[in-house]
C-alpha cells in the first residue's frame, strides 16, 4: 500500500519532458496532482480495504480489516457484503460513463441521417452499411441516411428496452460457446441502463446481501458496457467521422507551439473535438491568428480525446492523464476545451496562475474556474468556431515570462483500428489460396508460435505506483517473449512516450515478433484508440477465437492495466474477465479487506467464465505470470 | 520524556493511526500482509468514543512518571529505558495481567495471542517517529516532548 511516499519516488521514473515540467511548476510554487497524492498519505486503511459503507445514514461503519473490531455494519452487511457492493456501484459508475458517451454518439449518428441542415455527416458510409447488416438491418435497397436513422435508433433502444435483451453485438460477434456461456449464468444484459439501475437498487441498503450475487450483476452490467456501450460508442463514431487507419504524429508536451494558438482537447468524446479540429481548417481562423501575431492555430490532445483525434486527425498528443496540469504550467496553452471524464477539476484553480481559459463544453460537466460555452450537436461548427475564436483572443493575455515548453518529444504511429489490421494482414494473404479481409495471418502467427500471444495493455496512470514505470517493464519484458501489445487509452499514451508505439520499436523485440513486424508492417505496440476503444480489442479477440474455433478464454491473451484508477476501469475489467481474458492489475481494487470477494474475483470467477483478475504491483512477476498463462493456454489447446 | 498527544477537538475518528501503527509494528510492514499475519499484529493506540462524555479518547501508554504497571509487575518485565519509555521484556513478561488492572488507562494490554504485555513503545526501534503521529491526517496526535 502506498504509505508514506515521496514526490519523488512517484515520479523518478517519468519522461524527461514531464521531469522539465515538474522543474517548471516547481518553480512557479505551482501545486500539482503529484503534492496532492503526496498530501494525502496515508490514505484511509478501510477505504483502501473497501471495508467502509456509506450508504445508508446508520452509518458511516467500518470493518476492522485486522479482525479484532467490528465484523459488520449496523445492519449487519459484512466485509464481503460491504464491499462487492461497493465495486458493484464503481462497476455502475464506469458502464454510465462509456455508455452515455455512447448514447450521445448515437444520437449524434440520428441527426446527421436526418437532419439535412446537421454539420455531422455520415463519413463512412460503407461502414454503416455493414454495421447495420451485422446486427440485423435490411438494408436492401436503401440508401445511407435510412441506415444510419435505423441503426442509431436500434442502438438507442439498446439503453431502454423494455422486452429482449441488448445483445445485438453479442450474437453477431462473440464465439457460440462463450454465448452460451453468458446465456447459461443469466448475465446477458437486458438494457444497458437497466442493469446500472438493478446495481443501484441492489446495492440499497437491505438488498442483496450475497456477495456473490451483487457481483453476478456486476459482471452483467458490465457486458452492456463492453459488448453494448462502448462497442456501439466505437463503430458509430467510426461511420461519422471516419474509420481510423494509420497516422503518425510527434507526441508529448514539446507539441506545443510556442508561436501558434494553442488549444488542448481534453475529456473522451470525438463529438466537438473533431469539430474543432475541422473548423480550425476555417479561413476565418487563419485571419483572426494573423490579427493576434500569431502562425496558426495548433490543436494538440490530452487524455482520450486526443486518441479519437489522433487516430482521425493526425492531431498530435501534448500527454495523458496525468499530464494534464504540466500542459497548462508550459504558459503557452491558450486554451483547454474540454467535454467530460478525468477532467482534474485543479485545472479551474490553475487558471487563477495561467493565462489559460479553460472551456467547459458539457452541460454535465461545468468547472469552478472554468468558462462554460456549452456544446449542441446541431449548431456543432459554430460553437466550434465561437471557441476557436475565444482561444485566439486569449493569445495576447499569455505571461512571457512564465512560457517553457519542454523540449522532449516522441514518435507515434497510431490508428489501428481492426479494419487497418485485417488491412494490414492482407498484404501477406496469398491472394489466390485465401480469402483477404480475415484475421488468418494473425491467427497462422499465433498457431504457428512465431508470435507466443497477444496483452491488450489499457488503463490509466496511478501515482500509487511509481509512475510510468510499470507500463515501460512491462511492455519491454512482453516484447522480448514474442508477445504483440495492443493498446488503448492512456496506457497507449503512456508507452508512446518511450518509443514503444514506433515501427522501430520492432529492435526491442525478439526475433519472432520482429519478423511479423517487417512483414506486415507494423509497430510491434498498436495503438487501437480511447478507452471506449477497448471494445475494438473485444472484437478482434472475438474474430480470432471464431476463427480458429475455439472460446476467449482459450486465447493465449491476457489483459494488463498496470496503473489503472477510474470507475471506467473497474467496468472494463469486470468485461474483459467476464469475456473470458486473464486480466492483470498492477493496483489492487478497493476489496482486500474482503476475503471472499478477493477469493471470488482472482479465483474462483475461472470456473464459471475462463478468466480471472491477478493483482501484482511487481513488473517482473507481472510479465513472467501472464507469459506462464499464455504458455499454459497453448498448450491446452495443442498449439 | 517524550509522550504522544492527543487533541480530541482535531480527532474524526478515522483510525488511521491505528492501522499505522499496527502496520508498523507488523512482521511485514505491509498492510495487505499484515491483515493475514498470525499473530495478528495488535494496535497500541485505540481510538475509543465515550458515551458518557460524548467525547473522542486516544487509547495510548502515556509513559508516567511513576508508572503503575511498572510497580504491579510481579517479574520485573516492564521497566523505564533511558529515554523514558515503558518498556517490556519478553522474555520476563508472564502474561499476569496485573498490569492491566493497574494501569489507570486501560493502555497496557496483554495480547491473547501472544501472552505478553502490548503497549505503545513511541515506537522506538520500529521508525523514526511514532507511526500514529505521522499518519495522522488532522495532527491530533503529535509528539511532545
Amino acid at each position: 500500500m502506498a504509505q508514506n511516499k515521496s514526490r519523488d519516488l512517484i515520479t523518478a521514473h517519468m519522461d524527461p519532458g514531464t521531469q522539465e515540467a515538474i522543474k517548471i511548476t516547481d518553480a512557479a510554487g505551482v501545486e500539482t496532482c503529484f503534492d496532492r497524492f503526496v498530501s494525502q498519505q496515508p490514505q484511509c486503511g478501510f477505504g483502501q480495504m473497501g471495508v467502509c459503507c456509506r450508504i445508508c445514514a446508520m452509518g458511516p461503519c467500518r470493518i476492522d480489516p485486522f479482525g479484532n473490531g467490528p465484523k459488520a455494519g449496523v445492519c449487519g452487511a459484512d466485509a464481503d457484503n460491504i464491499s462487492a457492493r461497493h465495486l458493484a456501484r464503481q462497476i455502475a459508475a464506469g458502464s454510465s460513463a462509456h455508455s452515455d458517451h455512447g448514447r450521445d454518439i448515437a444520437h449524434t449518428l440520428y441527426m446527421a441521417s436526418t437532419d439535412p441542415n446537421c454539420d455531422y455527416k455520415i463519413t463512412d458510409e460503407d461502414k454503416c452499411f455493414r454495421i447495420a447488416k451485422e446486427v440485423g438491418i435490411d438494408v436492401e435497397g436503401k440508401d445511407v441516411k435510412e441506415v444510419g436513422k435505423e441503426l442509431a435508433e436500434l442502438m438507442m433502444h439498446q439503453f431502454g428496452q423494455i422486452h429482449g435483451l441488448a445483445d445485438v453485438f453479442i450474437r453477431a460477434r462473440a464465439p457460440k460457446q462463450r454465448q452460451e456461456k453468458w446465456d447459461n449464468l443469466g448475465i446477458v444484459p437486458r438494457a444497458i441502463d437497466r442493469e446500472i439501475v438493478e446495481i443501484m437498487h441492489r446495492t440499497h441498503i437491505g438488498v442483496d446481501s450475497h456477495y456473490a450475487n451483487i457481483l453476478t450483476q456486476g459482471m452483467r452490467c458490465s457486458l452492456g458496457d463492453g459488448w453494448s456501450g462502448s462497442m456501439l460508442a466505437t463503430e458509430l463514431s467510426d461511420i461519422i467521422f471516419g474509420t481510423p487507419s494509420v497516422t503518425e504524429a510527434e507526441m508529448n508536451l514539446a507539441a506545443l507551439k510556442e508561436d501558434h494558438v494553442n488549444i488542448a482537447v481534453h475529456g473522451h468524446e470525438p463529438t466537438l473535438s473533431s469539430m474543432v479540429v475541422i473548423a480550425s481548417k476555417d479561413p476565418k481562423v487563419a485571419e483572426w491568428c494573423a490579427e493576434v501575431g500569431a502562425k496558426g492555430v495548433n490543436i494538440v490532445g490530452i487524455c482520450c480525446t486526443t486518441n479519437e483525434v489522433l487516430m482521425r486527425y493526425g492531431v498530435a498528443p501534448a500527454g495523458n492523464f496525468l499530464q494534464q496540469e504540466f500542459a497548462m504550467a508550459t504558459g503557452a496553452l491558450d486554451a483547454y476545451i474540454v467535454d467530460v471524464q478525468c477532467i482534474f477539476p485543479s485545472l479551474g484553480d490553475l487558471t487563477k496562475c495561467y493565462h489559460t481559459k479553460v472551456f467547459t463544453t458539457s452541460p454535465k460537466a461545468k468547472m469552478i474556474g472554468g468558462t462554460h460555452i456549452e456544446f449542441a450537436e446541431d449548431r456543432a461548427y459554430q460553437i466550434a468556431l465561437d471557441l476557436l475564436k475565444a482561444a485566439i483572443d486569449n493569445y495576447k493575455n499569455r505571461k512571457p515570462e512564465q512560457i517553457s515548453i519542454p523540449s522532449h518529444k516522441e514518435k507515434i504511429v497510431a490508428g489501428f483500428s481492426v479494419e487497418t489490421i485485417v488491412k494490414a494482414l492482407d498484404g501477406v494473404t496469398n491472394s489466390v489460396a485465401h480469402p483477404r479481409g480475415t484475421v488468418k495471418p494473425l491467427c497462422d502467427a499465433l498457431t504457428s508460435g512465431v508470435l507466443r500471444g497477444a496483452v491488450a495493455m489499457v488503463g490509466c496512470n496511478n501515482p500509487h505506483i511509481p509512475l510510468d514505470r510499470n507500463h515501460k517493464m512491462i511492455v519491454e519484458g512482453l516484447l522480448k517473449e514474442d508477445i504483440i501489445v495492443v493498446q488503448t487509452g492512456c496506457a497507449a499514451l503512456t508507452c508512446a512516450k518511450y518509443g514503444f508505439l514506433t515501427y522501430e520499436a520492432k529492435d526491442r523485440c525478439s526475433l519472432g515478433l520482429k519478423t511479423v513486424c517487417e512483414l506486415v508492417g507494423i509497430p510491434p505496440v498498436l495503438h487501437m484508440g480511447s478507452c471506449v476503444d477497448i471494445s475494438r480489442i473485444i472484437s478482434l479477440v472475438a474474430a480470432c477465437a471464431n476463427y480458429l474455433g475455439v472460446d476467449i478464454d482459450q486465447l493465449p491473451i491476457a489483459a494488463s492495466a498496470p496503473e489503472w484508477m477510474s470507475e471506467k476501469a473497474v467496468a472494463i475489467g469486470t468485461y474483459a474477465v467476464s469475456s473470458g481474458v486473464f486480466t492483470h492489475l498492477g493496483v489492487a481494487p478497493q476489496c482486500l479487506g474482503a476475503p471472499n470477494v478477493t477469493k471470488l474475483l482472482t479465483q474462483d470467477i475461472e470456473g464459471l467464465v475462463g478468466g480471472k483478475f491477478y493483482v501484482e504491483s511487481d513488473p517482473e512477476k507481472a510479465v513472467k505470470t501472464m507469459v506462464d498463462v499464455i504458455e499454459a493456454k497453448r498448450k491446452a489447446i495443442g498449439i | 520524556m517524550a509522550k504522544v498527544a492527543f487533541k480530541k477537538d482535531l480527532c474524526t475518528g478515522c483510525k488511521t493511526c491505528e492501522h499505522a501503527c499496527i502496520v508498523a509494528h507488523s512482521k511485514s510492514n505491509d498492510f495487505v500482509a499484515a491483515m493475514k499475519e498470525s499473530p495478528k499484529p495488535r494496535t497500541r493506540i485505540d481510538i475509543k468514543y465515550l458515551a458518557d462524555k460524548g467525547t473522542i479518547k486516544a487509547v495510548q501508554c502515556a509513559q508516567c512518571g511513576k508508572a503503575k504497571c511498572i510497580e504491579a509487575c510481579p517479574a520485573d518485565a516492564l521497566s523505564k529505558n533511558d529515554k523514558g519509555v515503558v518498556v517490556c521484556d519478553y522474555d520476563k513478561c508472564v502474561g499476569c495481567t496485573l498490569c492491566e488492572e493497574f494501569c489507570p488507562f486501560d493502555a497496557i494490554i496483554v495480547d491473547e495471542d501472544l501472552d505478553k504485555a502490548v503497549k505503545c513503545d513511541l515506537c522506538h526501534g520500529v521508525c523514526d517517529e511514532p507511526a500514529c503521529v505521522k499518519a495522522c491526517p488532522t495532527k491530533a496526535l503529535t509528539v511532545k516532548e
